[in-house]
């Protein structure tokens, strides 16, 4: 029982940068604390990752880390759209905190280890020029805005907002194994991709190699703006059913009884 | 209720009252523990007093040394620094300078 404590703590302390040599003193100390109280370690230290950032804070651990602040932890993840919302929720339930949408659209969340509290998350399709006014509209639910990716704005409300003190979580799951969660439909395009790039790179260097050049610098004179053209023109038509097709889905979840 | 809020008054204050329970010589964590209770500021728990000392540690105002025990584990005692002999001095009387501004209201509240 008190190993197991002692074990979670020592994890949460390495976790949180709280060097080893420090690590090691600590458990024992307070082993002989409970030697002497007869407590249990729970009753006595409270949660070991509550403990444990507690003890890092002093501990100097963001300085050795490098890293974010200890008394909350760090993870950057990313799913593709047709499963965002659900792992968003999922972790939310967790406790992770979305923050902002990185640059490559990964969501950059943290957890607070003191007091951690669930969040929930909510995706609508707005225009850039729509932002400011759809984070209003929202906010009167306690709705704040999280982050954008291209036609796709992120809010996130604290549940206990809705839940009250129900939200608080009192013994966090440990950290998601995984940081990607891609599905079918973004491999799929994506396989389709590579596959036409690479059988456009072996026709170009067959030509070359068979040809002295001059008529394949001619094809692809014509070729590649109509290639170029053809592309945008798929990639545009494809933006606009996405964009259409996750605007339902959104007012299916968000407007739904 | 009163439980919270002299929780919350201890939050203030207890690295000082650490700091003046040291004052007279070393000590480890439960032997502080129990004077700090027997001082009269309640039963204070490990999860509260141990990120106090490791604070108060990494200032420089305690320091510790570990010690094997002829029995059970060993202990680690902490004993103050000249630099934590200083804070206490200096914290301390603006402390009492505080306590004698909310007395002082306190008590005018009454007349």
């Amino acid at each position: 029982m008190n190993e197991r404590y002692f074990e979670e703590l020592a994890d949460g302390l390495r976790r949180l940068g709280v060097a080893e040599d420090r690590i090691g003193p600590l458990v024992g100390e307070l082993s002989g604390h409970l030697a002497e109280t007869g407590a249990d370690p729970e009753d006595e230290f409270g949660p070991a990752v509550r403990f444990a950032a507690e003890f890092a804070e002093g501990a100097g651990a963001e300085a050795a880390a490098g890293g974010p602040a200890a008394d909350a932890e760090r993870w950057v993840w990313s799913a593709d759209a047709s499963v965002d919302q659900e792992m968003m929720n999922r972790f939310g339930a967790q406790g992770w905190e979305i923050e902002r949408v990185d640059h490559l659209g990964r969501f950059v969340s943290r957890r607070d280890l003191a007091s951690p509290t669930q969040w929930e998350y909510r995706r609508d399709v707005v225009g850039r020029r729509d932002r400011a006014a759809h984070a209003e509209e929202l906010a009167p639910d306690g709705w704040e805005p999280c982050g954008h990716w291209l036609f796709l704005a992120y809010s996130k409300r604290p549940l206990a907002a809705v839940a009250g003190p129900a939200a608080d979580i009192a013994t966090p799951a440990g950290r998601p194994g995984r940081s990607y969660y891609f599905t079918r439909g973004l491999w799929a395009p994506l396989a389709v991709l590579v596959a036409s790039l690479a059988l456009s790179g072996i026709l170009l260097a067959t030509a070359f190699a068979t040809d002295s050049g001059g008529s394949t610098v001619r094809g692809m004179l014509f070729g590649l703006p109509v290639g170029l053209l053809l592309g945008a023109v798929g990639a545009f038509l494809a933006y606009r059913r996405k964009r259409a097709e996750y605007a339902r889905a959104s007012r299916r979840s968000n407007d739904g009884p | 209720m009163a439980a919270d809020r002299r929780a919350n008054w201890l939050k203030g204050v207890l690295d000082l009252a650490v700091l003046a329970s040291l004052r007279h010589g070393e000590s480890y964590g439960y032997e502080l523990a129990k004077a700090l209770d027997e001082a009269g500021l309640g039963q204070i728990k490990g999860g509260t007093l141990y990120p106090v000392l490791n604070r108060l540690e990494e200032a420089g105002l305690v320091e510790a040394e570990y010690r094997a025990a002829e029995r059970g584990p060993g202990r680690r005692y902490y004993r103050l620094t000249d630099a934590g002999r200083t804070a206490l001095t200096e914290r301390g009387a603006s402390w009492l300078d505080f306590h004698e501004a909310v007395r002082a209201l306190l008590k005018g509240g009454e007349a």
